[in-house]
């Protein structure tokens, strides 16, 4: 029941990002309406990373404890990881197009987030390869632990390399330099996202429960 | 205000958030699937134990 309220505060949030992109955000003074992307791709990957550290936190949980619950975090928040990541890189590339010219480029934040997708796509093979179920949660902590050094490395790549992906602009070391309208939509398209994730997160552990078969556990 | 402004290409802002409307539309449909065959499952063991 309290999922489902979740669901559909999601939804509404997801609505209300949606009308604060193309309804409150102003036109991008440079890039024109496509600049609208924004509102998707950069809350993706800010999911992605908050489900990425869900996995570094329940793979250490499940190592130092061999709790089941751990496990089961950790499992959940790699599938999401993924999906929010695929989402960066499609809504990326359909946004590189009309902006530098082409869909897709070696650079090192385009290159180091498609690592990060393969990474935690491999988590999940690795976990559907192991029956076990003991071998298979540490198998997949260690993965879930050694796999999170990417995660800086995604995100400060466009500082430390010469990217022709552009700079942060929100969680960077200097004050944001975006207009407040465009960061307002930013910030509830963020929210949105964030409660869509942990909706989709809390269906997925029970789900993981159901597997498990402990349910009444 | 720059001297050029790109033209709109709306057909890319509509392909990303059709995209991104699909993935996420597509994993809840999974999820719901998934939820509803483990339930199903979990009852007729419940029913053939009774």
């Amino acid at each position: 029941m309290r999922t489902r309220a979740l669901g559909w505060l999601a939804g509404l949030a997801l609505l209300a990002g949606l009308a604060v992109a193309f309804g409150y955000a102003p036109r991008e003074a440079a890039q024109g309406n496509v600049q609208r992307i924004m509102y998707l791709h950069v809350p993706s990957i800010l999911t992605a990373y908050l489900a990425f550290g869900l996995v570094l936190l329940g793979s250490i949980g499940y190592l130092a404890t061999r709790g089941k619950a751990w496990d089961r975090l950790a499992a959940s928040a790699a599938e999401l990881g993924v999906l929010f990541t695929g989402v960066t890189i499609v809504t990326g590339s359909i946004w590189g197009k009309p902006t530098w010219g082409t869909w897709w480029t070696w650079d090192a934040r385009l290159t180091s987030t498609a690592v990060l997708f393969l990474v935690y796509t491999g988590y999940l093979l690795l976990r559907g390869m192991v029956d076990e179920p003991e071998r298979r949660g540490r198998y997949a902590a260690v993965v879930g632990i050694v796999g999170a050094a990417n995660i800086p490395i995604v995100h400060f790549s466009v500082k430390w390399w010469r990217a022709l992906h552009q700079p942060s602009t929100i969680l960077g070391p200097e004050p944001s330099p975006i207009a407040a309208p465009i960061a307002t939509a930013l910030l509830v398209n963020w929210v949105a996202f964030t409660l869509l994730f942990v909706y989709f997160l809390a269906r997925r552990i029970e789900i993981a429960r159901l597997d498990d078969g402990a349910v009444d556990a | 205000m720059p001297d050029k402004m790109m033209p709109d290409h709306w057909g890319y802002v509509f392909a990303a958030y059709g995209f991104a409307a699909i993935a996420f539309g597509g994993y809840w449909r999974h999820l719901a699937r998934r939820s509803r065959d483990l339930l199903s499952r979990r009852r007729g063991k419940e029913g053939g134990a009774a």
